[in-house]
């Protein structure tokens, strides 16, 4: 055997990570996510597309600004609510199954088996219902606009569009470490992600703490618009990593 | 001529009771709410000892382990398991520990040979190369090696079973915590389980908890009983069964006895003597309080009198069943006087 291995805060991480992300791999769930979302996020693109090819009279923008909106629309909510769906009983699961019982009998921190979750979750999604479509959507956008779009524009409206998908996950880890329901999981990572585009028309200031405008803010920069404001990204991003750390904190208390 | 009580003795290393143990718990308490699951626990495992932790249904021997293994918390006393805290040195104390509860669970999408190369890999092992070989020794020991590329859904409880042991043993531990390891399995499985643990002790020190009494008898040296979540007794397992109210030795003479029995209760370590005639031989019942001392002389003084001969001669044990059920009893006897 190999020489004394290290224990910190994240032993067991890299085995655990490995383990959790090998169904995205190494199984049909991979490319059943991928085909999804691509269904979704560029398949949605074809409504406009068809819809407003007439109407449009080779106006510029016209079906492809409606395409591009539909996308960035869809892809920073629809993601977001299928990694709540996805994780909702990620921890519950496993304490009910026993398995969580079992992995955190070996030199496993609770931190590891929560972020190795969080990590999986986070690089399946990002790469099935974010990477894939969005090549996929930039690649039929340049074509039916005659010229490609500007990639770097897309790219980073692409990339604030995966950011509520990385929140969604820390708030459903979060919940689901706390909650002894998947139901409840479910209906709170749902509600809050569906809810706050009507709490934002109640209390304004919640556009700039949480992912809800990141769409619409997606939309603009990838039709070369400024950008906004950075605090529903930097609140978003800084969501994404801070309540995986709430959920570690609040399992490290918990018996399994 | 030789009788004996005692089981032969399986060949193992002789645990070193004076050692630092690999696992020390004093005074444990866990509290559920308004239920003291543990009530001042001791348990003590020296090095290379295999130790039987014996106990009525719900008497907290899985509470304690999911303690020792970091999965529950305690409400107070101390624990440590090779000198460390588990709540505070989780990770480090699970890398030198192997465990298998009561009830067994895997990932069920997950082969036999891929669990096993998954604890490796927890374990910070290399999973590939001469790392296989290992899984296929294990899996082989085990008695699952037929089944070792079949996802473990559908799996039996035995199959189960058998992986949890073979999981808890992959990473070759210093300790073995082993809730109930035989409980799941028919008498062949048990028997079997039971040679492993046996292959096991020249290199491990186990712990394992069971309803199955016989089992302790015949391979632990140590055991702890408890009930309702305190230690009712705890020691080598042969001194269990000699009993603490003083070991007996036990004779079997021919010839005239009254001189024999006059002889042996003048020695300072005879607590009593019973004379049982039984047809053309007696038997000797003699309660000791200093076994060494009895065990170096009790022969000797009675060989002294020419006209007695001995027909037969061992020290007395009680059956484990015996002793436990003798112990549960006082304490429920205790226990009623206490809230009478």
């Amino acid at each position: 055997m190999t020489g004394e291995p290290r224990f910190g805060p994240l032993s067991g991480f890299t085995a655990l990570f490995a383990s959790e992300l090998r169904p995205w791999i190494r199984t049909r769930l991979g490319w059943v996510q991928a085909a999804i979302w691509t269904a979704i996020l560029v398949g949605g693109m074809a409504i406009p597309l068809v819809a407003l090819r007439d109407l449009s009279d080779g106006a510029p923008g016209g079906p492809a600004l409606s395409a591009t909106e539909l996308h960035f629309a869809l892809g920073a909510l629809v993601p977001a609510i299928g990694a709540v769906i996805l994780a909702h009983g990620a921890i519950l699961g496993e304490r009910q199954a026993g398995t969580a019982a079992w992995i955190l009998s070996k030199p496993v921190s609770r931190a590891s088996f929560l972020l190795a979750k969080w990590a999986a979750f986070a690089v399946g999604l990002l790469v099935t219902a974010h990477l894939i479509p969005s090549t996929l959507g930039w690649i039929v956008l340049s074509t039916i606009a005659d010229e490609p779009l500007a990639l770097g524009r897309f790219a980073a409206a692409a990339g604030m569009a995966a950011a509520p998908t990385l929140w969604a996950l820390g708030l459903t880890l979060f919940v689901g470490t706390l909650l002894p329901s998947r139901g409840a999981v479910l209906a709170i990572g749902l509600a809050v992600l569906v809810g706050g585009d009507v709490a934002m028309t109640l209390v304004p200031a919640l556009a700039e703490a949480g992912p809800w405008l990141l769409g619409r803010m997606a939309v603009v920069v990838a039709q070369g618009g400024p950008l906004v404001s950075p605090w529903p990204i930097l609140a978003t991003l800084a969501g994404a990593i801070v309540l995986p750390l709430l959920a570690v904190a609040a399992f490290r208390r918990q018996e399994v | 001529m030789t009788r004996t009580t005692n089981p032969p003795a399986p060949p193992a290393p002789t645990p070193d009771a004076a050692a630092t143990p690999v696992v020390s718990v004093r005074n444990l308490s866990k509290r559920y709410g308004a239920v003291d699951a543990l009530d001042g626990l001791d348990l003590t495992v020296p090095p290379r000892s295999v130790v039987g932790f014996l106990g009525p249904n719900g008497s907290g021997k899985t509470t304690a382990m999911r303690i020792l293994t970091g999965l529950a918390r305690r409400t107070d006393g101390h624990v440590a398991l090779f000198g460390l805290d588990p709540e505070t040195d989780g990770p480090r104390i699970r890398s030198r520990i192997g465990f298998l509860a009561q009830e067994p669970r895997f990932y069920e999408h997950l082969t036999p040979r891929e669990t096993l190369a998954l604890c490796l890999g927890l374990h910070g092992r290399p999973t590939g190369g001469r790392a296989s070989d290992r899984l296929d020794e294990v899996l082989e020991r085990v008695g699952i090696a037929d089944a070792a590329d079949r996802p473990v859904r559908g799996f039996s409880g035995g199959q189960r079973q058998r992986l949890g042991i073979a999981q808890a043993m992959v990473h070759e531990p210093e300790l073995l915590i082993m809730d109930e390891p035989a409980a799941a399995l028919d008498p062949a499985g048990r028997a079997s389980v039971l040679e492993i643990l046996q292959g096991l002790r020249a290199r491990t020190t186990i712990l394992f908890s069971t309803h199955i009494l016989d089992d302790v008898q015949r391979i632990a040296d140590r055991v702890t009983v408890i009930s309702a979540g305190r230690t009712l007794a705890e020691g080598a397992t042969d001194d269990l069964r000699a009993g603490s109210d003083g070991t007996r030795f036990d004779l079997r003479l021919r010839g005239p006895v009254a001189e024999v029995v006059r002889t042996l209760e003048q020695e300072p370590w005879t607590i009593g003597i019973e004379v049982v005639p039984d047809g053309d031989a007696t038997d000797l019942l003699v309660t000791v309080s200093d076994p060494d001392a009895a065990e170096a002389q009790l022969l000797r003084r009675t060989l002294e009198d020419p006209e007695v001969r001995v027909v037969a001669y061992g020290r007395h044990a009680s059956s484990l069943e015996r002793v436990f059920l003798d112990l549960i009893a006082r304490d429920g006897d205790v226990r009623r006087e206490g809230s009478a």
